[in-house]
């Protein structure tokens, strides 16, 4: 009978593990991350802080247009050993490159993925504050003007590299997806959103229910904030041809818009923070004269094209002891913005909107607009070591003005997001930029994903 | 259930376990079993009087005794291999009679048992499904195989099998039956080890931090079939499709690989002793362009480097005689091999056991690289009493694999595959008189000091322990209850290391010099299912039905911490100046199944079975919902029918078999996840990407296999013809969605896909005489894959992009249809180029026994079409060292765009310039061995040693292919469903040749 009892013992055991639990266990949730439900309904206040830093995640994210943006301006080659498709495709010397027809154009995802991820972001921040009795109406106003007024900054970069194409404004749901407007018709709306911002924020009292990083140092209340929702409003403005709308707006956005010479005055503004892990490094920072063939270079024109002495080129260019050379292109100098990796990036310094200032008072033309636009251009090539560009006796003609304008962006603005290509097809001079032997692109083809 | 239930359940189980010990009036039948051929005794040989449902086996010298209750009675004589008998006797009380009964070597297998249910076999001669047994022979027996993946190759008809590289260690692509899934769903086969639900990820080591690769599918890693010690192998059965993997339901759309390891027999110890020796070296170097000063200066000028400079370090080079052949220094180097394995077996009536250790060292062509494995196993059977058995599978694996650096970067160094193809001859890399390396100006990496400086090794410590339970709850006329038990865990460790010394070239660059990863990851598996199966017999038709519940389940936790900008020699995270947590993450699953099954054979005339399984899994989007997955199969013997004369034919049976099986999705795609991140010291929660579609279920895959099998001519030839239709619905695609939603993709049901083909396997033993006997088989497959319906509009996945060649996903396509740039406004949506899938694939082996003692063997494989993706030539090409880069450099005139073919292929050849035919034909194994006759033997070493066999083989003898790299076989992205057939300077494939001693005492 010993045998019985083994088996007894094995039947028991079986028995044990067939309890309730074993046939059937509880479901199994995410291990490793919260959910969106847990947010969007009644979320406390600490998951709208953590919310409002996703925003910053995603906004600083949109970083990701630079390289291609400015390769198509030509600001930078994209010397990127790992893929021949940065030169074949970027700059266009591949027979079969053409961004504006390709929708699976490489490496564009930066240009229109990743600033709708930053609105999307936003759009769940937006929900969430209005979905929760954690906080009081006003402080919900802080929440949404924040949110509203990065969202028209995230806007602007598909819509600057789609362009013709149009783009989608109504996100908010996936299944019932807005029309695709034209570029005139979205440009009205993102600034619409930027008003209705402002207004909220007008609404949010003297401080903010949560905190900004240090990129933010400038705008860390309501009423700060506003200078960069109007900042962004101006360039919006210029975009649109409203040049009273620019002025009106960069005048608004004082004091961060501050008409004053000094390389402190120009670099004021809003920053993305960058840090060691789990932050991430500047992606713009290469240690100087790396081996590496895996960076962005200065464009040589923008080294041939300078006038002697502008500190701007010596602050922002180094000349390197070999020069690196990839798939033809080669250039000498490399990026000497910064000086670690945990260097911020900036996303809209005072300097832009005295540039903005200045276009707008040189397009108006009324009163002294073009001597306003005239000093603000000064101003800036004072601030880097250059002499005024006009002679009193001979004052130059707006088109000139507007030349000048268009020079001093360049240079003040390398490298921050490709406002060189947005520019010269804003005066329609993109025939003005070297080709190097490959295309510069008009637009880029709407993305594979919306067909 | 209650417990007086189970009390009441107990009595039953008494009564019938101690109720029929009854005595009756007996005599004796013994005698001795031997092969016909040979004449040789035969160990082992179970003789089964099924009138009382007793047994027993013949011993070490082939004899048995069985004891018979008077009367007439009817023996059965069986064994593994041979053809069984019957053999109808008669005696009265106290009477002795001899018996002595000759085997036929089984040669068509029809005696083999294959196992088509959760707890039941069946004889092959009544299978009704094309279903592949590979035996130790077959496995191990030609040479010595890396892995056991690795061995299946062309021996399975059906299968594609792919070696991703030729690193040590493996890293295999097993695919049956075609396409089974789009990538969401697991594309590998379900291995089951003893009954053990068994781990086979290829666990990435994270190495793609430390090169810019995209991720970690480009991290070569080995595929953790690799732990497993083919030396163990008894055989493996192959459920090719649904069709005969019904009963194992959600997880075997990929199909079912059951292993079974060796057992002891009862009978004196026997101790098996062998060691082998040999060596890798490469199977095939294409070897790389010639540098002359015309060429330098033609190259300089395309590809933008330094004309002079160039040139004066080519006369320099060329002056000194420096000129090296980098591929050679890299991958000519020979790797030592050795293997050593110790059986113990053997065992009593009622226990016995199998211990076995073994340890395999092997060096690889590259220095520096390497795969240890070294095993021990134990496997106990213990029979309790006439009713209940139990057996232990136990077996404890420690892993140690150096990979080296090979496959993609993106830059930032780390592949010496990849630097070597910028690299020209004439690049000065040796290091000097104190063993600094100069850095490499045509690329980040001077791969010499990759491979002596860099560390990229990881270990795996494996247990893998099953138990099985076997108790005749009922055993009487009417019919035998029997409970099945079967469980296990497995449990798997794995650690690495990729370290990038801080003095490395790709290091300088940093602006933290010196990286560092180390990865964990712990993997626990363990499943228990139990069968109450009854097998009766109503009429002369046999019933068998069964009824179970399994359950499995899988935690998976892993670490991955990276350290940058380290301590000089310092490989600890504490050392480095910027130390993240790359990954701590955690994946939990289990399944729930029921099911149940009912086999008829009607006097092995008909054979029908059909049954069917509801599984839930916390995979699917509704965890708590229930899937069914049906089969059902006829097979007619008709020789057993009398309306057939069968004086030529051994067998004749058509055979049908439907089956459904399902596929799971992935781990978190139906999580709808917040994603945390760090800005500026504060902690962000942003919206992932991925959203979820809540009606998501399993892939389901539904197949219809009918074929024939034949034996004629003493079943001296053999033929088994299968055709297969397999179509596999609700395939899970992640769907992109418009990206101005901020989400890109949401896994969805999206498609329907449909798999054709045909396997012929084809058996001959043309010359069987005590001189000679010669095996012959050859196998034949081909499958076609067509996506039928595709809700989602068509896109391309995989590869790098378009512009450099991809795979199409499009209704009406195969989704291994290869496309590129230009666009087009076909369906097509891009230029076709080829397919990823072969036309179709052959083998041919031949065995041939000689003199009895020398065994002489041979595989051939011949893969027809199939296309790759081959970027390394796009490399070479780019570094102008391609072997054929310099062709047309006569004729070249840079005004006019006349370059050099291989500058040519780059600069116009536009996206299908890479894609290329991988056919190939393969010697793959080649194996001689001699056994020392035993009359030998005994004179010089009395009886204390059984048999000596020595022998020499060799694996991947042989390769023909026009196919420009060094092996068709290859895979950058390792283990996928469809992008498998990209490459990219991956470390070239081996030719191994092995010297074996094989002692039996």
């Amino acid at each position: 009978m010993k045998y019985l009892n083994k088996l007894l013992l094995l039947v028991l055991l079986f028995a044990g593990i067939s309890g309730c639990d074993f046939l059937d266990p509880e479901p199994i949730d995410d291990p490793n991350s919260p959910s969106i439900e847990g947010v969007l309904e009644n979320a406390s206040k600490a998951q709208l802080q953590n919310l409002v830093t996703g925003l910053e995640l995603r906004h600083r994210a949109t970083t990701g247009a630079n390289n291609i943006m400015s390769t198509f301006g030509r600001e930078v080659y994209p010397l990127f050993a790992s893929d021949p498709r940065f030169i074949n495709q970027w700059v266009g010397l591949g027979d079969n490159a053409d961004a504006e027809n390709d929708p699976a154009f490489f490496g564009s995802g930066g240009t229109y993925t990743t600033p709708y991820r930053a609105v999307y972001q936003a759009n769940v921040l937006i929900e969430s504050a209005n979905n929760t009795q954690a906080i009081t109406d006003q402080e919900r106003n802080a929440y949404l003007g924040f949110a509203k007024t990065l969202q028209a900054y995230s806007y602007l970069i598909p819509l600057n590299t789609q362009y013709t194409n149009g783009i989608r404004i109504d996100v908010d749901e996936l299944g019932n997806l807005g029309d695709f407007l034209s570029y005139d018709q979205a440009l009205t709306q993102i600034r619409a959103l930027l008003d209705e911002a402002q207004t909220d924020l007008n609404a949010a009292g003297s401080s903010f229910p949560f905190v900004l990083t240090d990129g933010f140092d400038e705008f860390s209340t309501p009423a700060d904030f506003i200078n960069l929702n109007r900042a962004i409003a101006a360039r919006a403005a210029i975009y649109d041809e409203a040049w009273g709308d620019a002025i009106t707006a960069a005048e608004a956005a004082a004091p961060f818009f501050e008409l004053a010479q000094g390389a402190d005055v120009m670099n004021k503004g809003g920053y993305f923070v960058y840090g060691d892990p789990p932050d991430i490094f500047n992606p713009f920072f290469y240690v100087r004269n790396t081996t590496s063939t895996q960076l962005p270079t200065v464009h040589p024109s923008m080294i041939t094209d300078a006038e002697a002495g502008d500190l701007r080129v010596q602050n922002k260019f180094f000349e390197r002891d070999n020069p690196v050379t990839l798939q033809g292109l080669s250039s000498l100098y490399q990026d000497n913005r910064f000086s670690g990796t945990g260097d911020p990036f900036p996303f809209f310094r005072n300097e832009e909107l005295i540039l903005i200032y200045a276009e707008a008072k040189a397009q108006r033309n009324q009163g002294s607009d073009l001597s306003d636009a005239i000093d603000a251009l000064n101003i800036i090539r004072n601030t880097w070591g250059l002499s005024d560009f006009d002679d009193p006796l001979n004052p130059p003609t707006q088109a000139e003005v507007i030349d000048q304008m268009l020079f001093e962006r360049r240079y003040s603005l390398w490298f921050e997001g490709g406002h060189r290509w947005v520019d010269m097809r804003r005066y329609d001079r993109l025939d003005e930029i070297p080709t190097d032997g490959g295309k510069i692109y008009n637009n880029l083809a709407r993305p594979q994903s919306e067909l | 259930m209650s417990k007086s239930y189970y009390s009441k359940l107990l009595a039953l189980c008494a009564v019938f376990l101690f109720g029929t010990q009854l005595t009756l009036a007996q005599y004796t039948v013994s005698g001795t079993v031997t092969d016909a051929s040979s004449g040789e005794v035969l160990i082992g040989v179970t003789i089964f009087n099924p009138a009382t449902n007793s047994g027993t086996s013949s011993d070490i010298n082939g004899e048995y005794t069985i004891e018979i209750p008077a009367g007439e009675a009817t023996l059965r004589f069986s064994s593994v291999g041979y053809v069984t008998r019957t053999i109808d006797v008669s005696g009265s009380d106290g009477e002795n009679i001899t018996i002595d009964v000759e085997m036929q070597s089984d040669v068509a297998n029809l005696e083999e048992l294959v196992v088509t249910g959760l707890a039941s076999s069946i004889k092959r001669q009544n299978l009704a499904n094309a279903i592949t047994k590979v035996d130790a022979e077959d496995l191990t027996g030609r040479t010595t195989p890396q892995t056991l993946d690795g061995a299946f190759k062309g021996k399975i008809p059906g299968v594609s099998i792919r070696s991703q590289s030729g690193a040590p260690g493996g890293g295999i692509n097993v695919q049956m039956r075609g396409v089974s899934t789009l990538g969401a769903g697991s594309s590998q086969p379900l291995y089951i080890i003893d009954g053990v639900y068994v781990n086979n990820d290829a666990i990435s080591n994270s190495r793609y931090l430390t090169t810019g690769a995209n991720s970690t599918a480009e991290d070569n890693s080995a595929n953790r079939l690799s732990d497993i010690n083919p030396e163990d192998i008894e055989s493996i059965e192959v459920l090719k499709g649904p069709s005969a993997a019904a009963i194992y339901g959600q997880r075997a759309n990929a199909g079912v690989i059951i292993i079974t390891t060796k057992k002891g027999q009862a009978g004196e110890t026997q101790i098996n002793v062998s060691q082998d020796i040999g060596f890798n070296s490469a199977l095939h170097l294409p070897g790389v362009a010639e540098w002359n000063p015309e060429k330098v200066e033609i190259y300089s000028t395309i590809f933008g480097r330094n004309v002079a400079n160039e040139l004066a370090a080519y006369n320099s080079a060329a002056n000194a005689g420096n000129i090296y052949d980098y591929e050679e220094i890299l991958y000519g180097n020979t790797g030592l091999i050795s293997q050593t394995n110790i059986g113990v077996s053997g065992g009593n009536r009622s226990t016995s056991f199998y211990l076995s250790g073994t340890t395999r060292s092997e060096g690889g062509i590259i220095e520096n690289t390497g795969f240890d494995r070294n095993s021990v196993r134990l496997n106990i059977d213990h029979r309790i009493n006439e009713n209940i058995t139990v057996s232990s599978r136990t077996s404890y694996t420690y892993t140690e694999n150096e990979r080296g650096f090979t496959g993609n970067q993106n830059g930032s160094g780390g592949s010496i595959g990849y630097a070597l193809a910028y690299t020209p001859t004439y690049a000065q890399l040796q290091p000097d008189a104190q063993g600094n390396y100069p850095n490499n100006p045509y690329f980040a990496d001077n791969m010499l000091s990759i491979v002596n400086n860099a560390v990229n090794d990881q270990t795996v410590q494996r247990l893998i322990q099953g138990i099985q339970l076997r108790a005749d709850l009922i055993n009487n006329e009417s019919g035998v209850l029997t409970l099945s038990v079967d469980g296990g865990i497995d449990y798997l460790t794995f650690k690495s290391m990729v370290w990038m010394p801080t003095y490395l070239q790709n290091q300088q660059s940093n602006a933290n010099p010196g990286d560092v990863v180390h990865t964990i990851e712990d993997n626990f598996n363990s499943n228990i299912q139990s069968v109450l199966s009854y097998a009766t017999s109503i009429s002369g038709v046999q019933l068998n039905t069964q009824l179970g519940f399994s359950r499995f389940d899988q935690l998976q936790e892993r670490n991955v911490v990276r350290g940058q900008g380290l301590v000089a020699g310092q490989t600890g995270i504490a050392n480095a100046t910027i130390q993240s947590i790359i990954s701590q993450s955690e994946v939990d699953v289990f399944d729930l199944s029921w099911f149940g099954q009912e086999e008829i054979n009607w006097e092995d005339k008909v054979i029908a079975t059909f049954g069917g399984r509801f599984d839930r899994s916390s995979l699917n989007a509704t965890q708590d919902e229930y899937y069914f997955y049906p089969k059902a199969s006829v097979a007619v013997n008709l020789l057993n029918f009398d309306f057939i004369d069968n004086s030529l034919l051994n067998q004749l049976k058509p055979r049908i078999a439907y089956g459904e099986t399902g596929g799971l999705p992935n781990f978190g795609v139906t999580f709808r996840s917040l994603n945390s991140g760090n800005i500026g010291g504060l902690l962000a929660t942003s919206v992932s990407a991925r959203s979820t579609d809540p009606d998501l279920k399993p892939e389901r895959a539904k197949e219809l296999e009918f074929g024939v099998d034949l034996a004629l001519l003493d079943n001296k030839v053999s033929l088994e013809a299968t055709y297969y239709t397999k179509n596999v619905e609700d395939l899970i695609l992640d769907e992109q969605v418009p990206t101005s939603s901020g989400i890109s993709v949401i896994a969805t049901n999206a498609a329907n896909l449909k798999n054709n083909g045909i396997e012929l396997s084809l058996g001959l033993n043309p010359v069987n005489n005590p001189d000679l006997n010669w095996f012959s088989t050859i196998l034949f497959w081909t499958n076609t894959s067509e996506i039928t319906d595709l809700s989602i509009d068509g896109f391309t996945t995989g590869g790098f992009g378009t512009s450099l060649s991809n795979y199409l996903i499009q209704e009406g396509f195969s989704p291994s249809t290869i496309v590129g740039l230009p666009a087009v406004s076909d369906p097509s949506l891009f230029t076709v180029y080829g397919d990823g899938q072969p036309d179709f694939e052959m083998s041919f082996s031949n065995e041939f026994n000689i003199y009895k003692n020398i065994d002489f063997s041979f595989l051939w494989h011949w893969k027809q079409g199939g296309d790759n993706i081959n970027l390394s030539q796009l490399l070479t090409d780019a570094g102008g060292t391609s072997p054929d880069w310099n062709d047309n450099i006569e004729n070249t005139d840079l005004g006019n765009g006349v370059f050099p073919k291989g500058a040519d292929r780059v600069i116009n050849g536009g996206s299908g310039a890479y894609v290329y035919d991988a056919s190939y034909v393969k010697l793959r194994e080649v194996g001689l061995y001699y056994t020392v006759p035993s009359s030998t033997l005994e004179g010089v070493f009395g009886s204390s040693v059984r048999t000596i066999k020595v022998g020499a083989s060799a694996n991947n003898v042989l390769l023909f292919s026009d196919y420009p790299s060094y092996d068709p076989e290859t895979s950058v992205f390792g283990t996928q469903a469809i992008n498998n057939s990209v490459e990219v300077t991956p470390y070239p494939t081996s030719r191994q040749v092995m010297f074996h001693v094989n002692i039996d005492f």
